[in-house]
């Protein structure tokens, strides 16, 4: 995986949680946290979790995972872990 | 170790445009729910991801809302000590795989011995018809000490095992379901290491006696086994179970394997209503053997041991022998001639398979949809329960947009896979294994051989249309002299004249001004098929005005793509620009090119001579001739500005 821009990032998670969510016109910052979408729950976060492992062939850790609230931590966190920044 | 990767449906083709199917079904759903629910079946038999197929699910979910009748429902309790929330999609959208609407129940976390037995409780008021087991060694096992002996653990394994015949009973007389019981997956780690299947009280002997005494009981107690054990065994445990799942949510199957789990259940589900595969119908060149007899010949073709290729085929055919020795039935569909199809399975030394083992053997040039409808209509079964395994891509296509119905598997491009594609496909899933299994091959081959004719009735215009197909004709040129050479010398079946020549000769050919040469290729949306025809014209002997056709020939994989009308449209124009006032066209006949022995009076040429051994001169007059319509779009390269030496580089 090539290391993706801020941009591209944000854009490529935008896609992902319109599929989750089921909403095409979505948009996001990476403020956008668990607590501005109902639909993101616990079950969905799993979720998100496994699309983005998938996506950029990653693994979190289980604290990866618990602390991963807002689109800014899961930046942060892909970018670590796919060799940006 | 940490997994990455997931476990795909391998055996079903990528979907081209996921998003766009969805909302297109959504819209039909407003105004043609069955136009919305066949949508919904043919998206599902897609290669899913697991976010791929929750989407899918909301529209599944959102169908059975709008219309719950169009597909019968089946009530599913999965209960157990581990979450199971996030198997529920996966399985929902297997069973739109197969036309079953599945309503999913999901049991308390480590209440399923209280659901089973409580009345009034929220398992008995959802009345559920299949009641699936998921449970782990600790839910019927008590701890033993590593130290246990032999017979400390066969007591303990066979009282679990006893516990569990209860629970069994219980489902089938409180709630009258059918049980599925899963294995146990392994996921304690080594504490000897490659000892620990040697010591009895070690945590994976355990559970290895668990499970071959589950699958014994479950035999005998005519219960479904769901055997993620032996999955994991052979794809690999860190597929199925991962810690960080486990320990953050008490997921037993881990998500990764979550979508193909699904699809073992919506596997099962299927088999229990008589939904799953009961003929194998196979292709036969690059499918059961290397290369194409037509063309190579029974020598030229690759099949039998050593060569790597030839084992590969080799495989498939033990694994379709075994198959219909289980009492799957083997039939044959293949572009051949049939005699010549039919002598492989009669004469070749290394065929496993022989021709008493295909039930229906239908080798010509018809197009494949008719073939499947004639081998059902022989074998008196479904269109749907017949599962189509060929190499060509244009073939599988051709097959899924005519005949939706018919299971189609995405063959892999490497013979070595074929099997491992067939396999985990599970199309021919059973849950039990009869006398009238192992007797039913035979009934199937006298039914085969009492019904024959054809019948027909695809619609071969819209699929052609759909194929996209681009045809680039050229003057030979010299990189391309080497590939017409070979295709000149090797191709026997669509080949008018079957005269061979050299590679000197066809520079001849490229290098005279007053020769006509096409070396063509057909691109379509799957890809290009390369060179596959080649055509050499010159000014007829007798009448210099006419432009004889010495030679013409194609390669076989793209007949019925209307590549032959769309050559003689071509050709036509090409001649008429040079002067010329009529096609002649000559037909060789030779063991081997009956295919085309029709071929000038199918394209509108007149016969003008013949003699006593079949050979014919056609005429097609260029003053009258009018474009046949075909689904191509051509490109034609350096003709129209002829005469010019340069033209053949």
């Amino acid at each position: 995986m090539s290391t993706p821009t801020d941009a591209a990032l944000l854009s490529e998670i935008t896609d992902i949680m319109r599929d989750l969510f089921d909403d095409d016109a979505l948009a996001i910052t990476p403020a956008f946290s668990r607590k501005d979408n109902e639909l993101w729950d616990s079950m969905n976060h799993l979720n998100l979790v496994f699309a983005l492992e998938s996506k950029y062939k990653i693994k979190f850790s289980i604290v990866d995972i618990e602390e991963m609230q807002s689109v800014g931590d899961i930046m942060k966190l892909v970018e670590k872990k796919t060799g940006k920044a | 170790m940490e997994q990455s990767g997931s476990l795909e449906l391998h055996w079903l083709p990528p979907h081209p445009a996921l998003r766009a199917a969805i909302r297109s079904a959504q819209a039909a759903l407003q105004t043609d729910p069955a136009q919305a629910f066949k949508d919904l079946r043919l998206i599902a038999t897609h290669r899913l991801d697991y976010l791929a197929t929750l989407q899918v699910d909301r529209l599944a979910e959102a169908a059975f809302k709008a219309a719950p009748d169009i597909w019968p429902e089946i009530r599913l309790a999965l209960l157990g000590s581990s979450s199971a929330e996030h198997l529920v999609s996966p399985i929902r959208v297997a069973g739109a795989r197969r036309g079953l609407r599945i309503t999913p129940f999901v049991g308390g976390f480590g209440q399923f011995r209280q659901e089973l037995m409580a009345p009034g409780a929220p398992l008995e008021r959802f009345e559920p018809q299949v009641i699936s087991l998921n449970l782990r060694p600790a839910d019927i096992i008590d701890t033993l000490p590593l130290a246990a002996t032999r017979a400390d653990i066969d007591a303990a394994v066979k009282a679990a095992i006893l516990g569990l015949v209860e629970l069994w009973r219980l489902a089938r007389k409180n709630h009258g379901a059918t049980v599925i019981q899963q294995s146990f997956l392994a996921t304690e780690y080594p504490i000897f290491g490659n000892l620990d299947g040697a010591v009895p009280g070690s945590p994976s002997a355990i559970v290895d006696r668990l499970n071959r005494d589950l699958r014994e009981a479950a035999a005998a107690e005519g219960v479904i086994l769901l055997d993620i054990a032996a999955w994991a065994a052979a794809q690999g445990r860190d597929f199925w179970f991962d810690p960080v799942r486990w320990h953050h949510a008490k997921q037993l199957i881990a998500p990764s394997a979550s979508v193909f789990y699904g699809d073992l259940v919506g596997r099962l589900l299927g088999a229990m209503r008589g939904i799953s595969g009961k003929c194998l119908v196979l292709d036969l060149d690059n499918t059961l053997w290397g290369g194409v007899i037509g063309d190579d010949g029974m020598d030229g073709i690759v099949l039998g041991q050593g060569s790597g290729a030839g084992e590969a085929f080799l495989a498939l055919q033990h694994y379709a022998k075994a198959l219909s020795q289980r009492g799957v039935i083997l039939a044959v569909c293949s572009k051949n001639t049939h005699a010549v199809a039919e002598a492989v399975f009669l004469e070749h030394p290394d065929m496993i398979l022989k021709r008493e083992d295909i039930a229906a053997f239908v080798a010509n040039w018809n197009d494949k949809p008719s073939n499947l409808r004639e081998i059902a209509r022989q074998l008196n079964i479904g269109v749907d329960s017949l599962v189509f395994f060929d190499d060509n891509p244009a073939e599988r296509d051709i097959v899924r947009q005519t005949l939706p119905e018919v299971m189609v598997p995405e063959a892999p491009e490497d013979p070595a896979h074929y099997v491992a594609c067939l396999a985990d496909g599970g199309y021919f899933e059973a849950i039990v294994f009869t006398e009238e299994d192992r007797a039913r091959a035979e009934q199937y081959r006298g039914a085969a051989a009492r019904a024959q004719s054809m019948e027909s009735g695809a619609d071969i215009g819209q699929f052609l249309a759909s194929l996209d197909m681009r045809m680039i004709a050229a003057p030979f040129t010299t990189v391309d002299l080497p590939r017409i050479t070979q295709l000149t010398n090797k191709s026997n079946q669509f080949n008018l004249t079957t005269r061979r020549y050299t590679q000197e000769r066809m520079a001849d050919f490229a290098a005279m001004t007053s020769a006509v040469t096409l070396s063509v290729r057909l691109i379509d949306r799957f890809g290009d098929n390369g060179l596959i025809g080649v055509v050499i014209a010159l000014p007829d002997a007798v009448d210099p005005a006419k432009l004889r056709i010495d030679t013409w020939l194609m390669s076989c994989r793209v007949l019925g793509r209307q590549v032959e009308e769309e050559i003689v449209n071509q050709l036509c124009r090409i001649a008429a620009a040079r002067g010329f006032t009529a096609l002649v066209g000559e037909y060789i006949p030779t063991p081997k090119n009956g295919l085309v022995r029709d071929l000038y009076q199918r394209l509108g040429f007149t016969h003008i001579a013949g003699d006593s051994a079949g050979g014919a001169l056609w005429s097609l007059s260029l003053g009258d001739f009018k474009p046949m319509p075909t689904a191509i779009a051509v490109e034609l390269r350096h003709y129209l500005e002829v005469p010019n030496p340069e033209a053949a580089e």
